[in-house]
This record gives structure tokens, C-alpha cells and sequence, in this order.
């Protein structure tokens, strides 16, 4: 039998994209780096888990309820969302994770010709979904390490579509406060969707932090990201949502796959809100560790950015994807930011003292 | 669709004046020089004649690829009825007299331009000729940049490469062929095949840049960087190597490659990987490195491994078969000629019995024809590439340099320089 060519078949702009590759599972990159374990510092995952009701959903789930498919769209959990944000059932789409929402979004407003706006160094999954959709994906330089609001403004056409916001923002942690984001919802005027992504939300504790959910009665062209892989643990469960005005989100629902997100997910997402000592405890984790790596960094003379999130950006004096290679061997995983268009930075994951204290004797053997 | 001109015909002597105009009548439509068009057409109705005697019958598909700096001349076949034998430039359009080396079409062919290359992708073969465009001499360089005042760096546009081209064309020794022309590196600019940066500063005023361009799928290669009156690493060839690597972080690129560099270079943004010319070649990942499978042959297994350990490189090491014996009588190499920098590089298209004799018979054709540096690229991510190995040590052939996804999987570039062997 001849090859099947498929080259003919492919559109342009799907020849043209960059395949992701993700990253092989942690025991098989043990084995090729010869180390003996794998401390995860590279996707911003919560050190202490999921909350522990959300715990006992997984180590009790009926293997029965595996046969039966689930709630098509997330009926309780969109209960319970309405009720603790004061909101309609309705304003909310419950996804397979933030990267399942944004591709609902892109296709419910965009169409041939239509662009969405974002900043260049930012979450790569809009731009992603957008040029993959055969839509562009217009990006505005970061202005000292965050988003620039007059220069997204100032890339509004007549064809864009909507506006992504990552705040704060992944991978820089900076964040545009109430006053900033308020001045830049005055400017898009109502004209264009504006998605506010708050995967992050619940690390931050500043004052004049905006919230979305609060904001949404004001705007109704504004849409929130929020997710349970972050503070709530569930990253391997791949549950988020969104939620928006009942006209704007009346319209996402059309391009929605329902069934999606599965039972367990919802279930431990269900116990997993309400858990406000889980936030503290998170909180308090974070704070230590982002405190000792000021300290540390500093006497390593490593220029750093630490921001309100769960991570820190590192400049290395050396690429960083040797410097990913080199800790790696010492069974230590953080991400290279050159895919991010940072090169010699890298990210790391905030999380308990013992990760932090092996991640800095790591990096100090490898200067 | 194809926008450029092609010919679909058989390969029969009779229709040789047929492919021949067609060669000579693109070329003079596209504009090209006489110069250029009766090397092109030469070598067009050389290698039409070899093939038609070689592979007689066989439908092949001629391709005319105008570009504002060179004209690519295309010749695709369908593999399963093209005769591979006939891939190898020493093979004689006489298969009984192998040594009858007056009648070898490819490199008569060859002769004519400046780059030459064959190869085999699925179900195509493809044979393919360039001839660059005659730009005559290099202007004298007339352009001193004054002190820049808060320089940045911006993408070039063509008549800014054409500044930093002059200007570097006089301060530079180790400059890729393409950046000694400086209209031609405008030109491959134009069209898309280089990519550049300007230091400067808000009055315009051009101190420099870096260069790159793709190198295969999976590599680009950066030039520079280049700036003017400093011959120390700092801040301005940093900026710019940065620039660049923002700019292609979300390209299809898994490594970049510098081979040519001024004393600018940021070390600390790259590795060594190896020496090319006597001079440190730098490579840096785009990505993270999640680990691959190579195949070695175990002469060179303890040599590559130690490489691998010192660039920390995650592989799983697949030791081949010390002494492999291949069913396929003939060996099929592919070549790459590059007249410009006087290089030969080969490939392995099949692995046969004759293998040695087979690589032999082209190396004494390279000195023949004057080829000094003559490299040959084993895909170690390809399992059957291996067994080229202890040919190659028979013929003096040694490991240069091992380019991390450069192919399929890691690309072992095995050099044997007969400058190199004269000097010692």
C-alpha cells in the first residue's frame, strides 16, 4: 500500500503551526535523566493537593458512577457556583480545563478576517487557539513585565473580536489593578469582548486586586476565567469555568462540547469550593516560600520577578534549556521560558519549604 | 497550487531540446543574466541526457523556481520507478564499467552551478540545481555609524540589511557566503530565506545586526551578532541575540546553530557542541529537552555517550549490530555540493554491500574535483544509518560534531578533510 498523502487536505494555517509537545510522563524522564525522583516545579501545581473533602469524593467514587455518563453541563456545580458568586446558573460554562473555555469563546465570536488581541508574553493558549482556528492573533509587547492596556487599545480594528487579559499574568505575575482594569474596560467601550483570566485568582491578596465576578454586573461585554487546576488541586481532573453576562454566555453555550467534563471532576470540584481554610493554608505555603526565594535569589544575584501568583520568573546567566537539562539530572523539573519569549528565564513553582530549599542547592550547583 | 513553472515529460533523449528551452526560457523571463541561464540549461540538458540513458522511460517532473538572488532548477521522480544507483555521482551511465568516470552526468552537471543537492522524501525523489545570481563586485563600503545614543533593536528592513551587509562585509572575516553579497542577502531577505535585526538607535542610525535563517526543519542558524568598532561581548550583542531568540521562541525551531559570529558573541546564551573550521560552533535548545533514542554503532558509542553526558543531553543509547551485513548489494549515497564554500556533504540513502567502495569512489572524486572539506551526516535517529560507520573510519572519516535534532533524531556530522590531513 502507497503512503496516503494529506498534505493537499491540510489548510495553511494549521501546515503552518507550531506542534505542541508535551512533556513525557515523569517516570519515563527519571529514567532518561537518571535521577531518582522528580520534584515538580514547572506547572504551577499546588503542593498541598486538593482540599480534603474534595480528597474523599476521589478515594470513595463509586466505580458504578464510571458507566454512567455524566452531567451534560455541570448541572450542580453550576448551582453551586451561582449561589456562592451571586450569580444565575446560567452565566456559567463549566470546561475541561481554561484551554477547552478559550476555544468556545474564539469560535462562538470569531469568524474569517476577525482577530483577537493579547500580550506577546503571556498564557501561549489564546494565540494558540486563535492561529490554529485561522484567526489572528494580534500581540502587544508587555510594558515593564505587564500588560499594556493603551497598546491593546491601540490594536482594536473593526475585526477584533475580543480581548484577552491574563490576570495576573502567567508568566510575568503582574496584574493590573482595579483602577487600571476599569479604565481599560471605559476604553473598549462595550464594543468588543474582554476575557479576564483569573486562574490565579484566589493567590492573590492585595487589596486593590480586581475581581471579575464583582465587576461582571457592571460590564457586561466581560467574560472570567476561573480554574480548579490552581489553588484547588485538581490540575489531573481538568475542570474550569467560565462565566459572563446571560446574552454573552446564551452565545458561548452554542459552541459548547457538551459532556465534557467528567463526573469525578465535577463531584470534587462540588466539595472543593467551599474549603476556604484549603485558600489559607495554600496562602500561607506560598507566602514562605515566595519570602526564602527573595532572600535566596537575592544572594545569588539572580534577577527575579516574584508577582502575586504562585510562581517566580528567574534570569539565569546561561540558556535556559541547558539550565532545565542540568536540573533535571538533579531530578529538579521547572520550565524554560524561551517558548515564552523569555530566554535564560525560567519559571518556578511556589510550593513547600523542603521543594524550595532542594530547587535553590539545585541551582546553585549549576551556575 | 505551484506558481512557478514545471514541465511533466519522459525521460527520452528525443525531447531533450524540449526541456532545455524550457530551463532557458524561464530563466530569461524571470530575469536572469545569460550567464545564468546557459549554466542552468547546461546542466539541465547534462542531466536530462544522464537520466534519459540511466533511467530511460521514467516520467519525470522539471521545475523552474525563479528567486529574486537564484534560479532553482527542480527534477522529481516517482522512487518506485526511478533507478536510486544512479543518485550515487560516481555511478556511470555504463553500469558494467563503474570506473568509466568521463560519463557521470550528476557531477558534469553539478559543475554548472553553485549548489547541488539530491533527495529522497516518501515516494519522491528529487534532484535539484542552484545558480545564484551574478551580482558582479562588492561595492566598496562608504557607511561609519556614528556613536549611538539609546540604541534598540528593531527587525531590518531590506535596505537596512544592505547598510549592516556593506558595513560588516569590511569589518568581518568569518562571514557565510551569503552575507559577503550584500545585495543578495537583501534580496534572500525579500523573499523570505533571511531573516535580520538592526541595532540602532531614533535617529536611524544603523551599529549593527544579526542574521538567520532556516537550516533544515528543525534548526535555524543565527549569523552575528555583528556591531560596529566593538570587538568585546556586552550588552548591544546581547540585545540582539535576545531579539532573536523572542522572536523565533514560538516558531517551529527545536535548536539554533551559530557557526559565524564576530567577537560579540554572548557565550553564556549558548553551548559548545563541537569546532567547525577549527572555531567553536555554539548551539542553544529552544525547548526542553524530554529525552530521545539514538542508535550507535558501538565503535563510536563510547565517544558520543560522553558527548551526550557533557551537554547533559537525555538518551536512550541503542547499540547497533557490530558488523551488519546488508542484503542490498549496492549502496546509494545522496550529495550535497556547495561550490561556494567548497563543501561536500553526504547522506545515506541506502546501505549496501559496497558500501566502502562505494564511499571510496566518491571521495577520490571529490579531491578530483578539488573538494577539501567533505562532511558526511548520520541520522542517529534513524536506525539504520549506523552501519555507514566503519566505512567511514576506514576512509578517515571522524565525528565533528553532533547536532541535537538536526534530523529525524540527532544528527552525527562525520568529517574527513583532506586540508586538515595535508597540514598534519
Amino acid at each position: 500500500m502507497t503512503d496516503f498523502c494529506v498534505d493537499h487536505l491540510i489548510p495553511d494555517h494549521i501546515a503552518a503551526f507550531e506542534l505542541y509537545i508535551p512533556s513525557k510522563p515523569d517516570s519515563e524522564l527519571e529514567k532518561l535523566y537518571q535521577c531518582d525522583r522528580i520534584l515538580r516545579l514547572n506547572n504551577n501545581e499546588n503542593p498541598l493537593g486538593p482540599p480534603p473533602e474534595a480528597r474523599k469524593i476521589l478515594e470513595q467514587f463509586p466505580p458504578a458512577k464510571a458507566a454512567v455518563y455524566p452531567s451534560g453541563d455541570a448541572w450542580y456545580l453550576r448551582q453551586k457556583l451561582a449561589q456562592k458568586h451571586d450569580k444565575d446558573p446560567d452565566q456559567f460554562i463549566v470546561g475541561n480545563g481554561a484551554n477547552e473555555l478559550i476555544s468556545f469563546v474564539i469560535q462562538a465570536f470569531c469568524q474569517k478576517g476577525d482577530n483577537i488581541i493579547t500580550a506577546d508574553k503571556t498564557f501561549a493558549v489564546y494565540e494558540w487557539v486563535a492561529k490554529f482556528s485561522g484567526f489572528e492573533a494580534r500581540l502587544i509587547p508587555l510594558k515593564d513585565f505587564g500588560f499594556d492596556p493603551e497598546g491593546m487599545i491601540g490594536a482594536i480594528d473593526r475585526r477584533t473580536k475580543i480581548l484577552f487579559v491574563c490576570n495576573p499574568n502567567n508568566p510575568t505575575g503582574t496584574y493590573w489593578n482595579e483602577t487600571i482594569f476599569r479604565a481599560f474596560m471605559s476604553a473598549v467601550n462595550g464594543e468588543k469582548i474582554v476575557v479576564l483570566d483569573e486562574a490565579y485568582f484566589e493567590f492573590v491578596e492585595k487589596e486593590d486586586f480586581p475581581d471579575g465576578m464583582r465587576l461582571m454586573a457592571e460590564y457586561p461585554n466581560l467574560v472570567v476565567f476561573r480554574t480548579f487546576s490552581k489553588m484547588y488541586g485538581l490540575a489531573g481532573l481538568r475542570i474550569g469555568y467560565l462565566a459572563g453576562s446571560l446574552r454573552v454566555v446564551d452565545v458561548i453555550r452554542r459552541t459548547c462540547v457538551v459532556y465534557s467534563v467528567n463526573t469525578i471532576a465535577q463531584d470534587a470540584a462540588l466539595k472543593a469550593i467551599d474549603d476556604e481554610n484549603h485558600i489559607l493554608r495554600t496562602r500561607r505555603c506560598m507566602a514562605l516560600a515566595r519570602t526564602y526565594l527573595k532572600t535566596e535569589l537575592t544572594r545569588l544575584r539572580l534577577p527575579h520577578i516574584i508577582g502575586e501568583a504562585s510562581y517566580v520568573m528567574i534570569k539565569l546567566p546561561m540558556s535556559d534549556s541547558l539550565a532545565y537539562r542540568k536540573l533535571m539530572a538533579k531530578g529538579i523539573m521547572i520550565r524554560s521560558m524561551t517558548g515564552f519569549r523569555f530566554p535564560n528565564y525560567i519559571r518556578v513553582s511556589l510550593s513547600t519549604m523542603e521543594m524550595m530549599e532542594a530547587f535553590i542547592k539545585a541551582v546553585s550547583e549549576i551556575l | 497550487m505551484s506558481k512557478h513553472p514545471v514541465l511533466t515529460l519522459t525521460a527520452d533523449h528525443s525531447l531533450l531540446p524540449v526541456a532545455a528551452s524550457f530551463v532557458e526560457s524561464t530563466c530569461k523571463s524571470s530575469g536572469f543574466g545569460q550567464k545564468e541561464t546557459m549554466a542552468l540549461m547546461f546542466a539541465a540538458e547534462e542531466i536530462f541526457t544522464y537520466l534519459s540513458q540511466f533511467n530511460k522511460g521514467v516520467v519525470m517532473i522539471l521545475s523552474c523556481q525563479p528567486k529574486a538572488y537564484q534560479m532553482e532548477l527542480t527534477l522529481k521522480f516517482d522512487a518506485q520507478t526511478f533507478n536510486l544507483r544512479a543518485f550515487n555521482l560516481t555511478s556511470s551511465v555504463d553500469v558494467t564499467d563503474e570506473s568509466s568516470l568521463d560519463v557521470m552526468g550528476l557531477i558534469i552537471a553539478s559543475k554548472m552551478v553553485d549548489r547541488f543537492f539530491m533527495e529522497q522524501s516518501g515516494s519522491n525523489i528529487q534532484i535539484t540545481f542552484i545558480k545564484y545570481r551574478d551580482y558582479g563586485k562588492t561595492a566598496q563600503c562608504t557607511y561609519t555609524p556614528d556613536q549611538l545614543t539609546q540604541p534598540v533593536v528593531t527587525r531590518a528592513d531590506t535596505m537596512e540589511t544592505l547598510v549592516i551587509t556593506q558595513m560588516i562585509h569590511e569589518s568581518e572575516s568569518d562571514l557565510p557566503f551569503e552575507l559577503t553579497l550584500p545585495p543578495m542577502a537583501s534580496d534572500m531577505q525579500a523573499e523570505g530565506d533571511l531573516n535580520a535585526l538592526a541595532l540602532k538607535d531614533k535617529q536611524g542610525t544603523i551599529a549593527g545586526g544579526l542574521f538567520w535563517k532556516r537550516l533544515s526543519q528543525n534548526t535555524v542558524e543565527i549569523m552575528g551578532p555583528f556591531v560596529y568598532g566593538q570587538d568585546q561581548p556586552g550588552p548591544l550583542g546581547e540585545a540582539l541575540v535576545e531579539k532573536c531568540l523572542e522572536t523565533i521562541g514560538k516558531e517551529r525551531v527545536t535548536g539554533v546553530l551559530c557557526r559565524h559570529y564576530g567577537t560579540m558573541i554572548p557565550e553564556h546564551c549558548f553551548e559548545v557542541i563541537g569546532h567547525f573550521a577549527g572555531q567553536k560552533v555554539y548551539f542553544r535548545q529552544m525547548q526542553e529537552d524530554t529525552g530521545a533514542a539514538v542508535w550507535l554503532h558501538p565503535s563510536l558509542e563510547k565517544e558520543i555517550k560522553q558527548q551526550y553526558e557533557s551537554l547533559f543531553l537525555p538518551r536512550n543509547i541503542i547499540a547497533i549490530a557490530q558488523d551488519q551485513h546488508p542484503s542490498n548489494p549496492y549502496s546509494v549515497i545522496s550529495t550535497e555540493l556547495n561550490r561556494s564554500i567548497n563543501r561536500v556533504v553526504m547522506h545515506p540513502l541506502v546501505m549496501g554491500q559496497d558500501a566502502l567502495k562505494n564511499l571510496e569512489s566518491h571521495l577520490k572524486l571529490f579531491q578530483s574535483e578539488g573538494y577539501t572539506d567533505m562532511d558526511f551526516e548520520l541520522d542517529l535517529g534513524q536506525s539504520d544509518q549506523g552501519g555507514w560507520v566503519p566505512a567511514l573510519i576506514k576512509t578517515g572519516f571522524a565525528p565533528e560534531l553532533l547536532l541535537p535534532y538536526g534530523g529525524k533524531g540527532d544528527l552525527l556530522i562525520m568529517t574527513c578533510s583532506i586540508r586538515n590531513k595535508a597540514d598534519n
